[in-house]
């Protein structure tokens, strides 16, 4: 059945828009859940995404019905990860908003949506000029609060070489807040 | 809201490429560590004889992956020259914006990929190009924002070439399609929008190449160009809005070349001991366009990694270490359209497990039978995995 086929059915509340859907994209999903996630979690994903699919359509009316439940799928499985790793999370913030500390916006100057919007851009202009893997051992660090030993082993480099560089990257992005 | 929360709200808001990325990485090497490595030094034993081979100039002798999928491709005696011109297309193009936007882009595809054109081979290009020579800009297309980059700029250094580079140019402008801060011309009579020359403010010329449809590009590009579509897209968007390919019918035939890629085989030439295949029944090539239409563009700087779907990384990082390998699992394609024009600068790699175009766009999105049915038609053969 074509994309524009399912999406009717959504549109018209019909529950085979969820059959159509899955025997379309269920394989093609799971195995971009599975590249983030382990089996479990990945069926899981899947799951939220089809509900996910169900709650959004409409008001959306998507072209391309993949590539629309794919980038759901990813949001959810990047929350899902998040999650997973929110307590050692929590410490590697503290470490990294201490140093940004001075740098930092005063969240109750601005509103909330507004420093977090201002940050966000920064973070992203200062990842997008790192190298992929520069950009990956910050975020493993930092997004998903691995210890600088689990990164160094995720990115087969030294301990030492990794420790070096997120520090060179915290201050970097240092300078790049204080400007 | 304490800054603690900020940041951490901030991090989670982040592009989710980057994210994904990390997660990927993150995520492969958490199911490495818990494969068995027993084969590992097979493998390796396996690569270095196929290199030994090639040395030696000897065959290939491995074993097919997976069955086939259905008749046998045929074998061309003849090609028609990939340098056929193109038919008019019926764009129509926006009205003019006042804002040129340019970014500095990455050299890690060469442009040397590009295919070329009648009057490109006319052209001299540098062989030494630095990250300064590399630009890229948005302009309107269709319902998109199309991200077009500069295979040939005018520069103050070498005056003879840019000189004559400039006289090509001049003698192959066509029709005005846009003007920014800039004026873009079509080449020649065609509205083939492939390639473009811009008339810079000083008022020479600059040859540029479409890429891909832009993906991303925040609040910014929405405000220059209102009302279009930014966002990953599937192949058959392309089809459709590039190249008016809306069904297999359109397709005339496919061919399947060996890879004259840079950065596969290392000079350019056409990769030795592979030949050159042409699809020509209808059922294969529907396949083919079942295959393509659904593979997805992130656009620039997006990771694909559909290799974990069939390869293993370590075979990934076996071929990676011996780039003799790696040219024999790719292939340039060229899609030959019924309407006389074609499509070319398409890119399979077996051992990417993907596609890609127009100096290094990424397509992901396949699955294993997708990847399998490729090889089959490409006749890829992969030395099989224990």
């Amino acid at each position: 059945m074509r994309d524009a086929e399912i999406v009717k059915l959504f549109m018209k509340r019909d529950e085979r828009a969820i059959a159509e859907l899955e025997g379309q994209y269920g394989r093609r999903l799971f195995r971009a859940a599975e590249r983030l996630l382990s089996r479990e979690d990945a069926e899981e994903c899947v799951n939220d995404t089809w509900l996910q699919v169900w709650n959004h359509i409409p008001p959306d009316e998507p072209d391309h019905l993949g590539a629309y439940a794919e980038k759901i799928l990813k949001n959810l499985a990047l929350n899902r990860l998040r999650a997973q790793n929110a307590l050692k999370r929590k410490a590697t913030l503290i470490e990294l908003s201490d140093s940004l500390s001075e740098c930092l916006p005063d969240p109750y100057k601005d509103t909330e949506n507004e420093a977090i919007a201002n940050v966000t851009d920064v973070l992203n202009e200062f990842l997008r000029n790192e190298s992929r893997a520069r950009r990956n051992m910050f975020l493993l660090r930092y997004l998903y609060g691995k210890s600088v030993e689990e990164v160094a082993e995720t990115m087969g480099l030294p301990y030492e070489r990794v420790k070096k560089t997120l520090w060179r990257m915290k201050e970097r992005l240092k300078e790049i807040m204080r400007s | 809201m304490n800054k603690n929360d900020l940041l951490e709200e901030a991090l989670n808001h982040i592009d989710p490429k980057f994210a994904e990325a990390a997660a990927l990485k993150m995520n492969r090497r958490n199911r490495k560590s818990a494969k068995s490595p027993a084969w590992q030094p097979g493998l390796l034993i396996a690569a270095a004889a196929l290199l030994l081979a090639l040395v030696g100039g000897g065959i290939f002798a491995i074993t097919r992956m997976g069955g086939r999928p259905g008749n046998e491709p045929t074998k061309p005696t003849e090609f028609a020259d990939q340098n056929d011109p193109t038919n008019p297309s019926q764009y129509n193009p926006t009205s003019p914006s006042q804002h040129d936007p340019t970014n500095p882009v990455s050299p890690d595809e060469p442009s040397s990929d590009a295919p070329r054109v009648d009057f490109m081979s006319e052209m001299t290009f540098s062989t030494d190009r630095k990250s300064a020579d590399y630009l890229s800009s948005f302009l309107p297309f269709g319902d998109r924002v199309a991200l077009y980059s500069s295979l040939w700029l005018p520069s103050d250094t070498d005056e003879a070439a840019t000189k004559a580079n400039e006289e090509i140019l001049r003698s192959h402008l066509g029709e005005l399609y846009y003007t920014g801060l800039m004026k873009w011309y079509m080449v020649d009579d065609s509205v083939n929008l492939k390639n473009l020359i811009r008339e810079e403010a000083d008022g020479r010329l600059s040859l540029w190449q479409f890429s891909c449809f832009q993906t991303w590009g925040g609040d910014m590009l929405q405000e220059e160009f209102p009302g279009k579509i930014i966002g990953d897209y599937e192949y058959k968007t392309l089809l459709a809005t590039f190249y008016h390919v809306t069904s297999a019918e359109d397709i005339e035939r496919v061919e399947i070349l060996p890879t004259t890629g840079v950065r596969s085989t290392g000079n350019g030439t056409p990769a030795g001991g592979v030949q050159p295949i042409l699809i020509e029944d209808p059922h294969d090539i529907q396949s083919i366009y079942d295959i393509l239409r659904k593979m997805v563009c992130s656009g620039t700087g997006s990771m694909v990694d559909n290799a974990a779907d069939v390869n293993s990384e370590d075979f990934f990082n076996a071929v990676n270490a011996h780039p003799a390998l790696r040219s024999s699992l790719e292939r340039d394609i060229r899609i030959v359209l019924k309407d006389g024009s074609s499509i070319q600068g398409l890119k399979y790699s077996a051992f990417q497990c993907a596609f890609y175009e127009n100096g290094g766009i990424a397509y992901g999105g396949l699955g294993e039978e997708d990847i399998v049915a490729m090889n089959e038609f490409a006749e890829i053969r992969l030395e099989a995995m224990p």
